[in-house]
């Protein structure tokens, strides 16, 4: 790839108080892949991610984004990068006291020049996109079922066209169809869009059908960086662990 | 290697009839109006030339096909790359035709019936929280081994020792002010002493539980609704209802029982720092001594005053967290709910906390204390 990587950490060292959770931490994704980030419980993923989605400042080391130093970004290019990265919340962070059409509004009200009609028609598109029927957008984050508010919150992250999506576990609390379908749809916009993906995941379906690459975490690092095929044959012991359990192999073929 | 900016555009050439777009149709280069065509060109046979497109997102991608909309027989794209061809296709397979669902609205008169049915629902459901609350806590009562006994320390903690400073100092001055104002007019008859029974009892008899339940309804009341309502919003009660644990019991009876603790205390307290201030003034303005003063004391007031204080504080204590709580608890959905349930728990426990004072002042009467 001649291509400058559109996000490279490098060096990252994170702690708790006396824990290390990442020490000397390195990683790039590339323009236009999936990558997803695997490991055990409690190896950092969400920490890390929330690192790169620049919500917290990360004590030693480096992170880029978009080709630009984004380890003490200035508030104007805060603004830039926020334009052009979406994240998808765990739990959905859905603004509860709005309605999933408003959720979904408010980032372009806020960043785009466009009439309130079309951002509108906008909102609804990105709705019927994430695989919600119309009748959903009036309704109160409350009112919604978990795998509801997954599509909803996946709808507010792409609601700005972004260059990079941040997914944590967007899949898990969804049922298989609708898993695959978000897979499929994530998938497509990738193509289309040339959308950049980076997504926590344990559901095997999605690492064996989605994903462009796998990055592992474990030693506090990211140890191995590969298509998940390759990344599978690792002699790495936790790498053969994770993948060794039935549950993480292909099940593409039965 | 980044491009120059082109932003979105469109041309119009009558000659040839077609209309070309250019530029980034991305969502950042698009603007109001974009798509929008006059009437007279929506009259005519129109070629779309959308083969200078360089960028193009779903934003864009939406504004292409609402243009195409509007040209009569919506001619097809021309020049259409096969990237953006997919993506078209995509966004049009999920264009919404109609509009999204209208939230409904009342009209004035709808709203007031409205309104009115709310206050007549939420009182039925104060009088019916009491009721669970009475239920789920007496036989805890009755069993005091039963009783979060660490917990209710800490609140006493948090509501009472914690609230000393800020009630202190407004005691304090509270009883300066009393002190000030009451002892002009009387100096003028040189009745100066009589401000010790003028400031003894409105201090202990009025003023001290006042400002103490005022207190203890904006520090601590909104912090328990608060509380409960975020705890409800996050499932949290649910949670300990399943684990047979009733939310009332291990969150409501501790902070009844710490405030029935801390507020007489704190009443005690108020009386204390407000006749302080009261003094400090009488000495240095109105030649009372201390001496004098705490010689007074005995006379001008009888030891009833201090009791007829003292034992409003419960009731304003179990007033504070019945109200406080049962908003708390009735919190549903969103989280400006919460902040609704704060300000509603902290009006409401002052409005009925001075309701019940008038009330106290009658039957004070009646029984002639
Ligand atoms: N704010 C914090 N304060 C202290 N420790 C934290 C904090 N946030 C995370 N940690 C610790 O950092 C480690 C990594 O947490 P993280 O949430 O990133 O795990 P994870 O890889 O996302 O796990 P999972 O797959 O279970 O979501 C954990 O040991 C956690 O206890
Ligand atoms: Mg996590």
């Amino acid at each position: 790839m001649s291509e400058p990587p559109i996000i490279r950490v490098q060096g990252l060292r994170t702690q708790f108080g006396d824990t290390v959770v990442h020490d000397q931490l390195d990683l790039d994704v590339h323009r236009g892949e999936i990558l997803a980030i695997v490991g055990g419980s409690g190896t950092g993923k969400t920490v890390l991610l929330r690192q790169m989605i620049l919500l917290d400042a990360p004590r030693v080391g480096r992170i880029e984004l978009l080709g630009r130093d984004c380890t003490r970004p200035r508030a104007r290019d805060l603004r830039w990068i926020r334009e052009r990265v979406g994240v998808l919340f765990q739990h959905g962070a859905l603004f509860t006291a709005m309605t999933v059409l408003e959720n979904v509004m408010l980032p372009l009200l806020e960043h785009s020049r466009l009439a309130r009609a079309t951002i509108q028609e906008l909102a609804m598109l990105r709705i019927r996109m994430a695989g919600l029927p119309s009748a959903a957008a009036g309704k109160y984050p409350n009112e919604l079922s978990g795998g509801m508010v997954k599509r909803a919150a996946l709808a507010r992250a792409l609601a700005l066209d972004p260059e990079i999506v941040f997914l944590d576990e967007p899949t898990s609390g969804l049922d298989p169809v609708g898993a695959a379908a978000f897979d499929e749809l994530v998938m497509e916009l990738k193509e289309l869009l040339g959308l950049t993906v980076v997504m926590i995941t344990h559901d095997p379906d999605t690492l064996w059908q989605a994903t462009d690459r796998v990055a592992f975490l474990a030693e506090k690092r990211v140890v191995a960086v590969a298509p998940v095929a390759e990344l599978v044959k690792s002699p790495q012991t936790d790498i053969q662990r994770y993948f060794s359990s039935a549950r993480t192999q292909d099940r593409r073929a039965h | 290697m980044p491009e120059p900016v082109l932003p979105a555009r469109i041309t119009r050439d009558s000659d040839a009839s077609i209309i070309r777009c250019e530029g980034d149709w991305s969502l950042e280069h698009l603007r109001r109006g974009l798509a929008r065509l006059g009437r007279r060109d929506q009259r005519r046979q129109w070629t779309l030339d959308v083969s200078s497109i360089r960028r193009l997102d779903t934003a864009g991608a939406m504004l292409l096909l609402e243009l195409q909309d509007q040209l009569p027989g919506k001619p097809a794209f021309d020049g259409l790359q096969a990237r953006h061809a997919a993506l078209l296709k995509l966004v049009e397979e999920h264009r919404e035709p109609e509009p999204p669902p209208r939230p409904v609205r009342y009209g004035p008169l709808a709203s007031l019936g409205k309104a009115t049915m709310d206050v007549l629902a939420q009182t039925v459901a104060f009088l019916a929280f009491l009721g669970e609350f009475a239920s789920d806590a007496l036989p805890r009562l009755l069993r005091p081994f039963g009783v979060r006994w660490k917990q209710v320390v800490g609140e006493v903690q948090q509501a009472g020792v914690h609230a000393l400073p800020i009630l202190g100092l407004l005691s304090f001055l509270t009883g300066v002010v009393i002190a000030y104002q009451g002892g002009t007019p009387l100096e003028q008859y040189g009745a100066n002493i009589l401000i010790v029974d003028l400031l003894t009892i409105t201090m202990l008899r009025e003023m001290a539980p006042l400002m103490t339940a005022i207190i203890v309804a904006g520090r601590t009341g909104s912090a328990y609704a608060a509380q409960i309502g975020t705890m409800r919003i996050t499932e949290e009660t649910d949670a300990l209802r399943t684990l047979g644990i009733g939310p009332l019991e291990i969150l409501a009876l501790p902070k009844l029982l710490a405030l029935l603790i801390a507020m007489p205390l704190l009443t005690m307290f108020a009386d204390v720092l407000g006749i302080l201030g009261g003094m400090v003034v009488a000495h240095t303005m109105f030649d009372v001594s201390f001496t004098d003063f705490l010689n007074r004391m005995p006379e001008a007031i009888a030891p009833s005053s201090f009791w007829v204080g003292i034992i409003k504080a419960p009731v304003f204590a179990a007033i504070i967290v019945a109200v406080s709580c049962h908003h708390g608890f009735a919190v549903q959905g969103s989280t400006e709910a919460v902040g609704k349930a704060t300000t509603r728990s902290v009006v409401q426990s002052i409005f009925l906390v001075i309701v019940a004072d008038a009330a106290f002042s009658v039957i004070f009467n009646l029984l002639g204390l």
